[in-house]
């Protein structure tokens, strides 16, 4: 079920009203753990198996690898937990695509294979449940956390419902010393993650749905039938359409837990304020990037080897970064591409020592690495390579025709120009300070007109969340 | 910058977060309330948005109906002219309207040979000129695929369309009639407004109420579209003026050719359902004024509906053949709301003759 949706308001009224009845904890955590695999189950039943093996196989391995001490033996096992996570995903995600990658291939030295699809329906959040559960072993394994001994902690963390199908991803030091004691949720604190879940209903539904989407399914459907104006303003409404679907789901996610005394991690943080490209992927989807970071990129050696080998790791790290999203090669030129701009700033830092100090230096580098990473959505959001190649020759074309009505223009002009500012201003504090300095009265005010807006113009086509389908 | 790892202490704004957000949210229940009222005090009624859910959603019912379902498949002529509660009490099956506004029947009748659950009794309102194999690219199809791709086996998409329309169907500013672009000018002038004249229902059932319409600028432009030409008003002050300027451009276009062959793919369709022990009937809607000449001068008779009825396996009736269905049309292509539950009951009776509910 999606959090705007009326199924989850029953739902979450609900588990509420349970949770809150109920006073022994350990109870708590029980219907906390059943109503997260009723959620699970509300997309597709059967698949609940597939959490539940996950979850356990991962426990006992986890428990066999806090207790063993031959290091070989500690390896093998968490290669099996790794065999058993990835294979699961690379199954589910990656059977079509490297069948199909398969073929193509074969072609080229003239070897007719024509492979019919698998058909395999994509678990929801399985990429997401995946690396969630996977960071636990590893993290056992390096012996930065000991071993869980609860069973019902340890799937409560794997399957806790506000962030089992699009994250942020937690970690189980983060989570797990949550459960063992009772969670207590001030008045105050409930409110505020009522209202975190309210700005990322609207940033999702109103400002992601109502106010870009349509621009950025139009132009991205015919780029050929759009003049380069149409094109340019369809590429920005992505960045803010992306942005706010999936900073708005992590907001509901915060906002959800946090009513049930539960704190999750930030996942966005400005993002499109960066100062550079590493500072992007220090605040876009932190939970994936800081993982990538923590359990892949430093693996391979970080940027503490030779530079050529840096630049290797970068792009590797991005690339599989980029397949995590989707099994398709636009995702990978994604990940290219960002690897390669990681690549290049990396080095122009060393070798130049370029540090922006004016604020003049700093808007503009902020600037030009928000209209980069605008293009570099291109292949994240295109259709295949050719919808890719027609999009980037609408950017350029002196003709074609104004095709999109003033209000669309000025809806995406407006959101756009708002969010940049918003992003640019407000790098350095959180949304919390933010909120903060306004009167009371003003709050109030903008969470009456954000339920408004919510129940007026939300009742068009839903849409799922861009994040549900990685 | 702040770490990514916090606690619920660290996310709390201080003070009065508790005050602001009770403030925010009895505004807005209040403010909603007094739009809903004022909505319902200059006319408007609740309505439930048409969508490819709730047409997935219908869908579904049929295929577990079984022998029970009376699927009803088309464009908004099967829509508008059937009455849901009529057709129950006069056959005693379950209606199930599949029918789709501007849409082309032949994806849906497709999607009910091929699915084996289907083995009730069908109607279909069809044109002949959408009988041929080629058929166009439309929204039946995109509502079939997205039924079967992203609906059928999604326990959480039914709950939500469930809900969905029963709340549209108690809010008169949570209906699909309102775009809230224009909100405020409706509150603040209703004058200047015109009241929606469809309202949908959660069975998909839909009414038309062209009292609510301007005439005859609503018929005009059902005219036009039908005739899918542009037409030169300038100068066109009287009906007749309209109807020889429309006489003209019509006979500026030639008329459409069918031949048997291009009835043959909606004939096997037919065929399929009728080996799952499902019946079919194809019945073609009434319509009136130009844009009945229209139709006449297009799609001639003899070479299309007659050979496409002597062809076909199914039942077929044309509305235009019996006195009975000469309804008034306000549009000349669909019924009003008030002649809806007499006109099916009058189809029921043919069919009953024909022999189709034995």
């Amino acid at each position: 079920m999606q959090f705007d949706s009326f199924l989850f308001l029953i739902f979450w009224l609900v588990v509420l009203a349970l949770y809150y009845s109920i006073p022994d904890w350990r109870s708590r955590k029980l219907m906390l753990l059943i109503a997260s695999y009723l959620f699970y189950a509300a997309w597709n039943p059967p698949f609940v198996v597939l959490l539940w093996i996950s979850t356990n196989v991962d426990f006992c391995l986890g428990k066999l690898i806090g207790a063993a001490q031959n290091q070989p033996r500690r390896k093998a096992l968490l290669a099996l937990s790794l065999l058993v996570n990835l294979g699961f995903l690379g199954f589910f995600k990656y059977a079509d695509f490297l069948n199909q990658t398969a073929a193509e291939i074969l072609a080229w030295f003239g070897i007719g294979y024509q492979p019919q699809p698998l058909g395999i329906v994509l678990p929801i959040g399985i990429s997401f449940y995946t690396f969630q559960s996977l960071s636990y072993t590893l993290d056992v394994y390096q012996r930065k956390i000991a071993a869980e001994t609860s069973l019902l902690d340890f799937s409560l963390f794997v399957t806790f419902f506000p962030q089992l199908v699009a994250g942020p991803i937690v970690r189980a030091p983060q989570f797990l010393p949550q459960c063992k004691t009772p969670r207590q949720t001030a008045a105050d604190h409930f409110v505020w993650g009522l209202t975190l879940f309210l700005f990322g209903v609207f940033a999702k539904a109103i400002l992601a749905d109502v106010g870009l989407a349509p621009v950025v399914d139009r132009v991205y459907a015919d780029p050929a039938a759009f003049a380069a104006a149409d094109a340019w303003l369809a590429v920005l409404a992505f960045s803010g359409q992306i942005f706010f679907d999936f900073a708005g789901y992590s907001l509901c996610a915060i906002g959800a837990a946090m009513t049930l005394g539960f704190s999750l991690p930030d996942n966005f943080h400005c993002p499109y304020g960066a100062l550079g490209f590493s500072d992007f992927w220090r605040r876009w989807h932190i939970s994936l990037s800081s993982w990538l970071r923590d359990y892949l990129y430093f693996s391979l050696g970080g940027n503490r080897v030779r530079p050529l080998r840096t630049v290797f790791n970068l792009v590797l790290v991005m690339v599989l970064g980029g397949l995590w999203h989707g099994a398709a090669w636009t995702f990978a030129l994604w990940g290219i591409i960002h690897g390669g701009l990681l690549a290049v700033e990396h080095g122009v830092k060393h070798a130049a020592g370029f540090r922006p100090e004016s604020s003049a230096a700093r808007l503009a580098l902020m600037l030009a690495t928000f209209l980069l990473v605008s293009l570099t959505w291109m292949p994240f959001r295109a259709q295949g390579f050719e919808n890719l190649a027609a999009m980037a020759a609408a950017l350029v074309r002196s003709d074609g025709a104004a095709v999109l009505d003033q209000s669309s223009r000025i809806a995406v002009a407006g959101i756009v120009s708002a969010m940049l500012v918003w992003h640019i201003l407000a790098r350095e504090i959180r949304l919390e300070q933010l909120f903060e300095r306004f009167s009371p009265m003003v709050r109030g005010s903008v969470i009456a007109g954000l339920t408004i807006s919510v129940v007026l113009f939300s009742n068009g086509d839903s849409r799922a969340f861009i994040y549900f389908q990685f | 910058m702040p770490s990514f790892i916090s606690n619920s202490s660290d996310r709390l704004p201080n003070p009065a977060a508790k005050r602001a957000f009770v403030f925010g949210l009895l505004a807005a229940v209040v403010l909603l309330a007094v739009v809903e009222l004022r909505l319902r005090q200059i006319g408007f009624r609740p309505t439930v948005q048409d969508s490819k859910e709730l047409w997935a959603a219908q869908r579904g019912r049929a295929a577990l109906l079984g022998k029970q379902a009376l699927i009803l498949v088309g464009d908004s002529r099967m829509q508008l002219g059937m009455d849901l509660d009529v057709l129950a009490a006069e056959t005693g099956l379950a209606p199930v309207q599949l029918a789709i506004d501007g849409s082309e029947f032949l994806p849906v009748l497709a999607d009910m040979a091929q699915d084996p659950a289907i083995t009730g009794k069908l109607l279909v309102s069809g044109d002949v000129w959408k009988l041929a194999a080629d058929r166009p690219h439309d929204r039946g199809e995109e509502w079939v695929a997205f039924y079967h791709r992203k609906y059928k086996d999604l326990v959480s998409a039914k709950l939500e369309t469930l809900l969905k329309s029963q709340v549209q169907q108690q809010l008169a500013l949570y209906g699909g009639g309102i775009p809230p672009q224009v909100l405020f000018t409706r509150l603040t002038s209703p004058g200047m407004v015109r009241l929606f004249y469809l309202t949908t229902y959660a069975n998909r059932e839909r009414d038309a109420d062209y009292e609510l319409v301007q005439q005859p600028a609503f018929y005009i432009n059902r005219v036009l579209r039908s005739l899918g030409q542009p037409l030169d008003m300038n100068g066109i002050d009287s009906r007749e003026k309209f109807e020889q300027a429309v006489g003209e451009k019509l006979r500026q276009s030639a008329a459409v050719q069918f031949s048997a062959d291009q009835f043959a793919y909606t004939n096997s369709l037919g065929r399929q359902i009728q080996n799952k022990g499902a019946q079919l009937a194809f019945i073609n809607f009434p319509s009136t004024a130009l844009v009945r000449t229209i139709e006449e001068y297009r799609y001639p008779r003899a070479t299309g509906w007659d050979v496409f009825a002597a062809n076909s396996p199914a039942l077929t009736v044309n509305c235009w053949d019996y006195p009975e269905f000469g309804f008034e049309l306000p549009d000349g292509a669909h019924l009003d709301r008030r002649d809806k539950a007499e006109f099916t009951r009058r189809l029921v009776a043919k069919l009953k003759a024909a022999g189709f509910f034995d």
